[in-house]
């Protein structure tokens, strides 16, 4: 009887052990995928930027709109594989970090940005943050 | 000319992910067809709009906006349901676009 309570006890162990360690490796994926979409959409940023501003030929301009389109191919395809796994509201609100790694790169860069536009920047981005945290619960609550 | 160019990005952007949406649901090839047209094209009015001279974080702080739009759209188009804690979201993002053109 205690022989059984005890491998009772230890398979309980080493269940829940697995469990933490699934749920642990199931968000590190999401947190690097998640990443991975905003990591792109900065990339497409950067470079639409960079493409917008530089005196290069039609060519070359066709060629980096096209990439930047690639690159929000691959964003959304991504964003696919998070939708198909993970929930929205675990994931999604990450994304909202795009708004001042992007100001702050730009700023790093030279444009100016003045105080009240810091705001707006954190402002923005505890918005996206706020509507994308919510849309699980909505969308269970509508099932 | 670059705000025109500005609002058709984002237009665009909110046009082209209802319609690829649309194609998801449907499996019509057309859909997908348009959505690439459409975007492509919010990608050019990107372009077009930096190139008149607005900043890269105007323009992209600007598409804050489409989650706010897309938001919209699935409530009165797609009639999905919409609670307050999104109305708050959308709020903040309507004042932080505000306050960074201010």
């Amino acid at each position: 009887m205690l022989h059984r309570r005890i491998c009772t006890q230890r398979f309980s162990a080493a269940a829940d052990r697995e469990t933490r360690q699934n749920d642990l490796s199931s968000r590190v994926t999401a947190f690097v995928l998640t990443s991975s979409a905003v990591v792109l959409n900065i990339a497409a940023a950067y470079m639409m930027g960079w493409i917008a501003r530089a005196d290069i030929a039609v060519f070359y301009i066709l060629l980096g709109i096209l990439v930047v389109f690639g690159l929000n191919g691959l964003r959304f395809a991504v964003w696919g594989v998070i939708h198909r796994n993970y929930a929205i509201s675990k994931a999604y609100p990450l994304t909202s970090i795009f708004f001042p790694i992007l100001a702050v790169m730009e700023w790093q860069r030279g444009t100016v940005i003045e105080i009240h536009q810091w705001v707006g920047v954190g402002l923005i981005t505890l918005g996206v943050f706020w509507i994308t945290a919510f849309a699980n619960s909505t969308r269970r609550g509508s099932q | 000319m670059k705000w025109v160019l500005l609002v058709s990005a984002i237009s665009l952007t909110v046009v082209g992910h209802v319609v690829y949406k649309t194609f998801s649901e449907r499996r019509v090839f057309v859909f997908l067809v348009a959505a690439v047209v459409l975007l492509l094209g919010a990608a050019f009015s990107t372009y077009g709009a930096i190139r008149m001279g607005l900043s890269v974080a105007q323009v992209y702080m600007t598409t804050a906006l489409v989650p706010v739009m897309m938001l919209l759209v699935g409530k009165y188009w797609f009639h999905e349901d919409v609670g307050v804690h999104h109305y708050i979201g959308v709020a903040l993002v309507v004042l932080g676009v505000a306050v960074f053109y201010y």
